[in-house]
């Protein structure tokens, strides 16, 4: 039981693997069972560089961090294919270079479905809300929900539902950071914590969007050359051949060609379109995703970001994907990976370190020193996108907006954001302690199902529907809210894996199938039968509105410079 | 200013053709990718069998496989698609129509500026002529 709860605390590091929530990583080996691992040189100090780097490109963020523009959304300066970049580096984090490549190591075409649905939410925020993002919003996605509607309910019903999303998603990636580095560095869980906390704020505070797009890039161009690199040596000895590569793997492995059948995981029909609906529309909610579309100059660079970022997420779910076969015949026919030299038991270190071992097979102690960076470097750049969509959450909409109803000043503002993002980064490292021996792979997979209950009805509504006011807007985005949580508790994940029951009352771990189409339905009942004349004047406002989100006439503009 | 430019570009036939063609574009596509991967899942839940065969007889290619990458590539061509139509044809229409419409209003300003100088110029005349006669 402790075991299964441990690894699947350690199959939280962050997004992508931790919605896997359960059975497929909790099937493989214990990440967080492992003792420290021996300190790892050559993974320091390339981290070590990595971090100097950052340093300096935050010491020179801050120079140019002159406004509250810049803070938030890098002045609009950024072009489309370093945005495209960022998000790649925002969106795929260290559990889809760990948990996915065990995913397939072990379950084979479980994880390329993940991958799938992972990919296809950029599509449909291309084709329905890119432009639109853009054109209507200036720091967060709440400046468009809340453009014709009441700023004060409405920004506070954003707000609440997007830090929820961030500090779930926060807490499930301090818990994996500290766990996966305790391993990779052989440093002690706290410590971790401490220093990935601890960068995280001086990244976000000092050079605010310029600095956290900067560390999303670099991050992201690491993680796809060492993973292509890693790729590369691997197929090298299966002659670059598809075919030898799958022979050879399903040779070794105990499901053979079974591999390529999908596995338990998703036999039900309701949770796997659950999952499907979950991971496509919570893309197209989560805070710290939606954000980056306002720090480029137009629409035109928000859809080319969209277009690159896509290439880079999807490029590499197929590296991954062909990195985990390799593994099954280089990790998994390789005594040394085994505890005891025993093949087929537990392997050194956990199931989620099979990319690690795979680097070392294939590239020595330079590669895994190298890829061990570029997870660690992965934390950091997701971490600080999720504190700065918290602190504009907080500063923007919570305090300029609700309580200052607009007439905070901008260095009032500013020094908000900087507090929040200090206080963020202690709940994180405060709540991360706490939960270090927690089954925390609920998470991340509530926050894709609030994201995609508590924000994506509310938000697309505001931009296609002319019928929508405050009150649906407000009873949606809290019907959804709610609906997903209690869904998620009452599940086998949080009452039976966390809360101890036996069985579950609801017997699906996705909530979004129900939660989000409840919210839609909240949302427009509410609106229909609101006919006070508040409502009739949104309405009304909805048509300028429309021309904006189409036109991008009156958009908010790049800053001077 | 900003309301009336934009009730001019509502009142524009050529917004209302954007509209309707990069909107169709966009729900077209963005159908495909619902049907085609819904289509996925749904194998997935309820034929596992299918999605586990082989593409063809002594072949390594498994029909799963197959059916996700194909996606992949499908997907981002449509994206591509998507971006270069928007970027190029809706784009220039857009700023045609945003310009129109900024011309227009700026026009009828000016327009309204020099009838109401006009006014006023007459209106001092005729003050002039009736103090010029009192005296």
């Amino acid at each position: 039981m402790t075991r299964t709860i441990r690894s699947l605390a350690a199959a939280a590091v962050a997004a992508p693997a931790a919605v896997l929530a359960g059975p497929a990583l909790a099937a493989g080996p214990a990440l967080g069972d492992a003792a420290r691992q021996a300190t790892n040189w050559h993974a320091i100090a390339m981290f070590i560089a990595f971090v100097a780097l950052t340093l300096g490109i935050t010491y020179w963020a801050a120079k140019r961090t002159r406004s509250a523009a810049h803070f938030y959304t890098a002045g609009g300066g950024i072009t489309g294919l370093q945005n495209g970049l960022a998000i790649a580096g925002d969106y795929m984090s260290a559990a889809t270079l760990l948990g996915l490549t065990a995913m397939v190591y072990t379950t084979g075409y479980d994880g390329y479905i993940y991958m799938i649905a992972f990919f296809v939410g950029w599509p449909i925020i291309l084709f329905l809300m890119a432009e639109r993002l853009r054109n209507l919003g200036r720091y967060t996605f709440a400046d468009i929900t809340s453009y014709r509607l009441d700023q004060g309910r409405v920004r506070t019903m954003a707000a609440v539902s997007s830090l929820t999303v961030v500090c779930f998603y926060l807490v499930a990636q301090m818990v994996g950071a500290g766990q996966l580095i305790k391993l990779l560095f052989g440093l002690d869980y706290v410590v971790a914590l401490f220093i990935v906390g601890g960068l995280m704020m001086i990244y976000v505070t000092f050079g605010g969007m310029i600095a956290t797009t900067w560390v999303q890039i670099i991050k992201a161009c690491m993680l796809l050359a060492g993973g292509t690199f890693a790729m590369l040596l691997a197929l090298s000895q299966f002659g670059f051949s598809y075919s030898t590569l799958v022979t050879e793997a399903t040779a070794v492995h105990k499901l053979g060609f079974k591999l390529f059948q999908p596995g338990a995981l998703l036999a039900d029909p309701v949770n796997a379109v659950s999952l499907g609906i979950g991971l496509m529309f919570g893309t197209a909610g989560l805070p710290h995703i939606l954000m980056r579309f306002f720090t480029v100059s137009d629409a035109k660079a928000a859809r080319k970001s969209v277009l690159y970022a896509s290439a880079f997420v999807g490029y590499f779910f197929n590296v991954i994907f062909l990195m985990g076969l390799a593994a099954i015949v280089i990790v998994g026919t390789n005594p040394a990976f085994f505890e005891g030299g025993q093949i087929g038991g537990k392997i050194i270190g956990g199931g989620n370190m099979v990319v690690m071992h795979l680097a070392s097979a294939v590239g020595g102690d330079l590669l895994l020193g190298f890829l061990a960076a570029v997870a660690f470097a992965t934390i950091l750049a997701v971490v600080s996108g999720l504190a700065l969509a918290g602190a504009s959450a907080i500063s923007h909409d919570l305090y300029s907006r609700v309580i200052m109803k607009g007439k905070a000043t901008e260095t009032a503002e500013l020094r908000i954001s900087k507090f929040a993002t200090i206080g963020l980064g202690i709940v994180a490292i405060t709540l991360g302690i706490l939960f270090e021996r927690m089954n925390v792979a609920f998470m991340v997979g509530l926050a894709f199902g609030i994201a995609a209950s508590a924000n994506f009805p509310v938000l697309i509504l505001s931009m296609y529907w002319r019928g929508l006011t405050t009150r649906g807007a407000v009873a949606g985005g809290y019907a959804g809210l709610v609906c997903a949580v209690v869904l998620v508790v009452l599940s086998k994940l949080v009452w039976v894996q966390v809360l101890g029951f036996a069985t579950p009352i609801v017997p699906y771990d996705q909530p979004a199938l129900f939660s989000m189409p409840l919210a839609f339905l909240v949302t427009v009942v509410v609106s229909l039968l609101d006919r006070s004349r508040i409502a009739t004047a949104e309405k009304k406002a909805f048509e300028d509105q429309y021309v904006r989100a189409q036109t991008g006439f009156g958009a908010a503009g790049a800053a001077a410079h | 200013m900003s309301e009336a430019v934009y009730a001019r570009i509502r009142a524009n036939p050529k917004f209302v053709q954007l509209v309707h063609r990069r909107g169709r574009l966009a729900w077209t596509l963005a159908a495909i990718v619902f049907v085609l991967f819904y289509a996925l899942v749904l194998t997935i839940a309820f034929a596992p069998g299918v999605i586990g065969s082989r593409v063809a007889e002594g072949s390594t290619l498994s029909v799963g496989i197959a059916a996700g990458l194909f996606q992949f590539v499908l997907f981002w061509l449509l994206t591509a698609l998507y971006v270069r139509k928007a970027n190029t044809d809706y784009d220039a229409l857009t700023n045609e129509v945003v310009e129109d419409a900024v011309a227009a209003e700026a026009a009828a300003t000016r327009e309204a500026v020099a009838a109401e100088a006009a006014v006023a110029a007459l209106r001092e005349r005729a003050r002039e002529a009736s103090g010029g006669a009192r005296r």
